[in-house]
């Protein structure tokens, strides 16, 4: 049977189908490649719509489609790890970040948070240590949430008290990246020396029930 | 994407049987290794001068920042040495591979290698040419040097490869983040130029449409530039900084800008990273841009009465 046809079987057990998901279902025959935008449109579609129709047991159902697509498609989150050592492998990092983010129900805002964040830590490690790893680590437990990790071996951050502080401001941007990524991500630390740099960022996707209006009320 | 065959042991033995490089070989190279100061030439005929003109100046200013130079020239030399060991095994082939990684990741262009491989044989030859040894027993150094010249094929073609499949995929990654769009400048009435940004902004890029934007403003004369993100992805530090500047070349010449279509994500992670913004003349679609420009030209949109309908 077609891959699109077996996940709609799921999707009709647990979820819902949408006209526009038939469509894009029918679509998907086996074979797809994992990187053609037809599939990840189709991924974005069914994720989204899970996350809409069953938020309490998304994660659930995407599990078990993901059991159905394994070794054809991606469908649930997993680990994922980008070497950034130029423009286009920081665009790659970036194009995880946010499929990720799809696949854990994060809303049009907070995955542009996390594009952002991603894109900001990348290219921090290619202005100053040239390349570097970024890290997407999937949190499920207590809610859904996604770790950015930026590795690099660099000569490590001068002046990180400034920087998060807002005194300093770099001569080439704005100063402003490192102090922004603190400020659109819900925990963040930094280990920096010479040789060894971390910086640790978590972005709780906002689908979580219950999740919005607590952090509003932290603010 | 094919994955890296460095690992399997036929390919190893195949590659040596292709080139008839066998344990011959590697005992005259240990030979070799003996009676030429392999380090010394490769230093003399590589290192000194020829490192300055072929790793890109960016490159080079990287490694003296970081001191990292003198830890890399070490290395390059070394490297070029490991090529008289006369071993060859799955952990030579992926090292030369990993060479051709490097050379593709810091620009390195693979005419300076292949320079480099011929003076150090040229270099080689000459040594053997000169030595007693060589004058004693001349069918030895020319054995050695053959053996030396399958050597320097297998690295040519293992760095190479790797080279080029770096670049390949290098080309592959860029057409995801559709990078590659041109952003047009349009003229949408006299003296209104709109660019419309879409896409991913790198840094390259930027200058580009940025270029092509205030020459478009010179040679139309422009009185005002719309510039619209509704097609942004995101917006960083980066892209933000870069938007001011142009913003603020764009005021240099006289004209004003406009900036439309930001999207409700965009704008609350712009706030929330902490940018200024305020510098900037808003309007929300593009539509509302176009109307305060021509507002500007001196012109107004009006409503016009039409036919009643159903009238046709």
């Amino acid at each position: 049977m077609a891959l699109g046809l077996e996940l709609m079987a799921v999707l009709q057990r647990r979820s819902t189908v949408t006209q526009h998901m038939r469509e894009q279902l029918m679509r998907l025959q086996d074979g797809v490649d994992q990187q053609s935008s037809a599939a990840e449109a189709c991924v974005n579609e069914i994720a989204s719509n899970v996350w809409v129709f069953s938020p309490g047991a998304a994660l659930d159902v995407l599990r078990e489609l993901a059991d159905v697509a394994r070794g054809r498609l991606r469908l649930f989150p997993s680990d994922e790890s980008v070497r950034v050592d130029s423009e286009a492998t920081l665009l790659r990092a970036r194009s995880a970040a946010h499929r990720l983010s799809i696949l854990l129900g994060a809303n049009v805002v907070q995955r542009t948070k996390i594009a952002t964040a991603v894109s900001e830590l990348a290219r921090n490690i290619l202005m100053y240590a040239g390349s570097g790893e970024i890290d997407l680590l999937v949190h499920l437990c207590p809610e859904p949430a996604l770790e950015v990790r930026a590795r690099d071996r660099g000569p490590g951050i001068a002046r990180l008290d400034e920087i998060l502080a807002g005194t300093y401001r770099s001569k080439s941007g704005l100063g402003l990246g490192l102090r922004g990524v603190k400020s659109i991500s819900d925990t963040f630390s930094v280990t920096s020396r010479p040789g060894e740099t971390e910086i640790r960022a978590t972005f709780r996707s906002s689908a979580a029930p219950g999740r919005t209006s607590q952090k509003e009320r932290h603010r | 994407m094919p994955s890296v065959e460095a690992g399997k042991p036929d390919e190893l033995a195949l590659r040596k049987e292709l080139l008839a490089l066998d344990d011959g070989d590697a005992a005259r190279l240990a030979e070799l290794a003996q009676r030429v100061p392999i380090k010394d030439i490769v230093m003399e005929c590589f290192a000194k001068d020829m490192m300055k003109h072929a790793v890109p100046a960016q490159h080079m200013r990287r490694l003296d920042q970081e001191g990292r130079r003198e830890g890399v020239m070490a290395r390059v030399v070394d490297a070029f040495g490991g090529i008289v060991r006369g071993v060859v095994d799955e952990a030579y082939l992926e090292h030369r591979r990993s060479i051709g990684r490097v050379h593709a990741s810091i620009g390195l262009e693979p005419k300076w290698y292949v320079a480099a491989l011929a003076r150090v044989q040229s270099r080689v030859a000459a040594h053997l040419r000169t030595s007693a040894d060589g004058e004693r027993e001349p069918w030895r150094a020319f054995d050695a040097l053959a053996s030396l010249g399958k050597m320097i094929f297998f690295d040519l073609t293992a760095v190479l490869e790797a080279y080029h499949e770096n670049a390949t995929r290098e080309s592959h990654l860029t057409g995801e983040g559709i990078t590659e769009l041109a952003a047009p400048v349009i003229e949408v009435w006299d003296q209104i130029l709109i660019l419309p940004l879409v896409g991913t902004m790198d840094t390259r890029r930027s200058q580009e449409v940025t270029e092509a934007l205030l020459t478009a403003v010179v040679e139309k004369k422009a009185r005002s530039v719309i510039i619209d993100l509704t097609g942004l992805p995101i917006m960083d530090t980066a892209t933000a900084n870069h938007l001011f500047k142009t913003v603020s070349a764009v005021e240099l010449l006289g004209a004003s800008a406009i900036v439309t279509g930001v999207r409700p994500a965009i704008a609350q992670t712009v706030i929330s990273l902490g940018i200024e913004t305020n510098r900037l003349n808003t309007k929300t679609r593009l539509a509302d841009g176009l109307r305060a420009a021509l507002k500007l030209a001196g012109k107004q949109v009006v409503d016009v009465p039409v036919a009643a309908r159903g009238g046709r």
